[in-house]
């Protein structure tokens, strides 16, 4: 599958669907800055047609599964198309439902003080066990 | 370390409890708000994030959803994009799919060239598809 920040001639787009490639237009820079780091790519192709110059490893990444989902947004139905990634740490999407679109919001402003703080409580556990580690690798 | 980590959940905790009142918010999101954090930072570790921004909302992207039922969360581990025009012809789902990220467009003098405009228009077409083709050919080797 080819995620495409521009778009693709119709002709050329039939060809590579029925070649087994699909092609979405229109990414935005932002969510392809977003599947890059999620799906462990490390580089993005500028033009296609020099795709010799790429080493593979470099500019394709493995997308466990990538599927269409519907979220019943407070403003309208919305589908969604979901790439899911290999790590949680390279990128996490939450969609938070309740009955509640006021108190969701501010839960949604409110959650980024919570992981934030609370990331700093746990780091301390964090470097407390790296502490002890090392103190136990020194012992003779 | 097991009390080290009764104390930093008591600490969560006590985080979680403040930011409900302080914003009035209604107790019964305590349990949702406070397993939801948990899950996330226990889910990121620490020495995770070396290499891309060390903030941990820089990876999470929250979207809001309309539900009667009580508040729930749907954890998806990747990314969501707004369906695109394109996509009409695609299968409802790939598994184990391979990915290539592409900036700008894909047009014809990528894969082509500028070409000789003394050729018959038959003749360009024809050129353009076997130069398509061959594009695709490299795609399938990746």
């Amino acid at each position: 599958m080819i995620f495409l920040e521009g778009s693709i001639d119709k002709e050329a787009q039939d060809l590579f669907f029925n070649g087994g490639v699909t092609v979405i237009t229109k990414v935005k820079v932002e969510c392809i800055t977003r599947l890059k780091i999620s799906l462990d790519i490390q580089k993005v192709v500028d033009n296609i047609g020099q795709l010799d110059e790429y080493v593979k490893a470099t500019v394709v990444g493995r997308s466990r599964l990538i599927y269409f989902t519907q979220v019943c947004g407070f403003d309208g139905d919305k589908d969604m198309l979901v790439v899911e990634g290999q790590k949680v740490q390279n990128g996490l999407t939450l969609i938070i439902s309740g009955p509640d679109q006021a108190i969701l919001r501010t839960i949604k402003e409110e959650l980024k003080t919570i992981l934030r703080v609370g990331r700093h409580i746990y780091l301390k556990n964090y470097k407390v066990l790296l502490d002890q580690q090392l103190i136990q690798s020194m012992k003779p | 370390m097991t009390k080290l980590v009764k104390a930093s959940d008591n600490k969560l905790s006590m985080l979680v409890q403040m930011v409900l009142k302080n914003n009035r918010i209604p107790f019964s999101y305590y349990d949702f708000l406070y397993d939801l954090a948990r899950r996330i930072i226990r889910d990121v570790q620490p020495n995770a994030m070396i290499t891309h921004n060390m903030d941990i909302c820089k990876h999470i992207k929250v979207k809001l959803e309309k539900s009667d039922e009580p508040p729930g969360c749907n954890y998806i581990i990747g990314t969501t994009l707004k369906k695109g025009i394109s996509s009409k012809k695609m299968s409802s789902s790939y598994a184990n799919c391979n990915v290539l990220l592409v900036y700008g467009n894909i047009e014809a003098k990528d894969v082509v060239g500028k070409g000789d405009t003394t050729v018959a228009f038959e003749e360009m077409i024809e050129n353009r598809k076997k130069s398509m083709t061959k594009v695709l050919n490299k795609l399938k080797e990746l």
